[in-house]
């Protein structure tokens, strides 16, 4: 008997300390209806940021399509190639890539995967190399994760210098957890249309 | 032969005549056409889509296409539902621009039943509902038909065994049945099956009046993962993405702080007969295709009565949501109303067509008179819709 009560208080107690565990774990949301825009780990201001400056895609989501019509609507000077070649990448001093994987993207621009995995790869040796400065958009939520939308994300984790995520798709912290680990500011969206503040800031003309 | 045999006999008869008869009775209200109001003075015409393709003529498939021209140079849109006959926020969508819209640059040209053949019949073994039914507040009633997603075989039979049609496509095997689907078969033939006919009409109608911007009205089950999705073909993308961002920035502006929950895609570089694909690759025009998420189309539908359809209220989906099985259409109780449904239809398109302008200029089309997101959502159709006498 007083084992099986032993057992019992031990079941319990590692049942607590799980639930204690998971809810440590589990993602808070920092965006709101009044806090759109939430920035953590220090600023990333306009003076980080050079120009020229590239948008491109890695793993080819339409998401680099709604980059482009964001940095149009601020007026941002720029260029856009979704499927920019290193060579091409060189050129530039900032470069932000909005990344996560779209099957119908990559087979639209006749792309396979292990293609967009080796212009990414050579890609980001291009900007290690250069010293270019790499900004991270992900900004398709949770529809742009998943293993090979990770798969992208984390190649371009390694290089970012800053990070900008549509909330949602940070439901697992997976962005804030890697921006704290290793100190890069990173911005929070409620939504895709609050990244409107962030990149007027950033690369909207400066009135003379 | 007794007496009591033939009089049995003919009891019978006389029951099964009954049940025929009630029966047909509905098949037949599926064959009047619905109507619709025109006394929009923006109206300059109600063209026949055998104008295009003139091997329509008289058949079931030459549909009405309502031409609003504002006289004035500049970008031609062209706004269709029906598609499929049971994506009901699409038509509807369609029908409130014909009621409302006025165009004082540009012409827009807005077909409600595009697959008008697949309007008169439903499903076989679904028990669906055939018409949709809105009392309006002066106490008069609309009624809109509500049919299937292909069109009836009745008007196209049989199916082939195999088709490889203009797409590229190939119908066979357990998709053969796809030849009577609209969205399987674009471009078209000027002259095969009703609805290849029907495809070929519409790419006409696209090259014939130079339309820059089409826009096909889907819906889709919550299994769908693109559930709200613009889809647009390559040279739509600048189109969509801008449009999609001055929906949200609009709703901001109005209080909305969520948005819409719109979100964009590729058109697939495989989806030949689909229209965003093969009107996108085969025409000038900017192809999109937006769905809206309606329970309705799933494979867990409760059984479809009108009021499934309307409110979009789905006890099986709310279950299978809260077991959190879905990655897109989440259904809650407050269901997905076909006034919401219609009203991203209509955000999605109008806000397309204000982007046409935004980017390309010379391509402007005006247009004005639609109720608003709120107007839609908060009177619903009944407070819309317009009566027709």
């Amino acid at each position: 008997m007083k084992k099986l009560t032993r057992l019992l208080a031990l079941v319990l107690a590692l049942t607590a300390l799980t639930a204690l565990v998971s809810a440590e774990a589990a993602y808070t949301f920092r965006t709101s209806k009044e806090n759109r825009v939430v920035t953590e780990n220090g600023e990333f201001t306009r003076d980080m940021v050079a120009e020229p400056v590239l948008i491109t895609s890695i793993g080819q989501s339409a998401d680099v399509s709604m980059l482009d019509a964001l940095m149009k609507k601020v007026g941002a000077t720029y260029t856009f190639n979704a499927t920019a070649p290193a060579d091409e990448v060189a050129k530039y001093k900032t470069v932000i890539i909005a990344s996560g994987a779209s099957g119908k993207g990559l087979g639209a621009a006749g792309i396979s995967e292990e293609d967009e995995i080796a212009r990414a790869e050579a890609l980001l040796k291009a900007v290690e190399e250069n010293e270019i400065t790499v900004i991270l958009a992900h900004i398709g939520g949770t529809n742009r994760r998943g293993a090979l939308s990770d798969r992208f994300s984390d190649m371009v984790l390694e290089q970012a210098k800053y990070i900008v995520v549509v909330e949602e798709g940070n439901d697992d912290g997976k962005f804030t957890d890697y921006a704290a680990e290793n100190e890069i500011p990173i911005t929070l969206l409620a939504t895709i249309a609050d990244a409107m503040t962030v990149l007027k800031d950033l690369f909207a003309p400066v009135a003379q | 032969m007794n007496t009591k045999h033939i009089l049995r006999n003919v009891v019978v008869l006389l029951a099964a005549l009954a049940l025929a008869f009630l029966a047909g009775q509905e098949f037949y209200d599926l064959q009047q056409p619905d109507e619709f109001y025109t006394a929009n003075p923006a109206l300059t015409r109600i063209a026949k889509l055998s104008e295009y393709n003139p091997n329509l003529k008289g058949t079931a498939g030459d549909t009405d296409i309502y031409v609003f021209d504002s006289g004035v140079p500049g970008g031609v849109a062209l706004v269709y539902g029906g598609t499929h006959a049971n994506e009901t926020a699409a038509v509807m969508s369609a029908i409130t621009y014909i009621e409302n819209v006025s165009v004082s640059q540009g012409k827009l040209f807005v077909i409600p039943q595009a697959n008008l053949s697949a309007f008169s019949a439903t499903l076989p073994l679904r028990a669906q509902t055939g018409h949709m039914t809105f009392k309006l507040t002066d106490g008069s009633t609309r009624q809109v038909r509500i049919g299937t997603r292909l069109a009836n075989p009745v008007h196209q039979w049989p199916d082939p065994n195999y088709r490889l049609n203009t797409s590229g496509r190939m119908l066979q095997h357990g998709e053969i049945a796809e030849i009577r689907n609209l969205n399987r078969n674009h471009p078209g033939l000027e002259e095969g099956y009703l609805v290849e006919m029907v495809c070929y009409g519409i790419r006409k109608l696209v090259e014939t009046e130079n339309v820059d911007l089409l826009f096909d009205g889907h819906e889709a089950s919550p299994e769908f993962r693109a559930v709200n999705f613009l889809i647009a073909h390559e040279r739509a993308m600048d189109l969509g993405s801008a449009a999609i961002l001055n929906a949200n920035l609009d709703a901001m502006m109005e209080g909305n702080m969520d948005g819409y929950p719109f979100k964009l895609d590729r058109s697939g570089a495989t989806s030949w007969g689909l229209s965003h694909r093969a009107l996108g690759d085969n025409t000038n025009a900017m192809a999109t295709l937006f769905e809206s998420l309606n329970p309705v189309m799933g494979f867990c539908h409760d059984k479809v009565t009108e009021e499934l359809v309307k409110d979009g209220i789905s006890p099986n989906y709310v279950k299978i949501t809260e077991l959190g099985l879905l990655n897109s259409g989440e259904l809650t109780e407050a269901g997905s109303p076909i006034e919401l449904r219609a009203a991203y239809h209509m955000e999605m398109s109008r806000h397309l067509i204000g982007a046409l302008g935004e980017l390309y200029p010379e391509k402007t089309l005006t247009i004005s008179g639609l109720p608003t997101f709120n107007d839609l959502v908060t009177n619903g159709f009944e407070g819309i819709l317009k009566p027709l006498k």
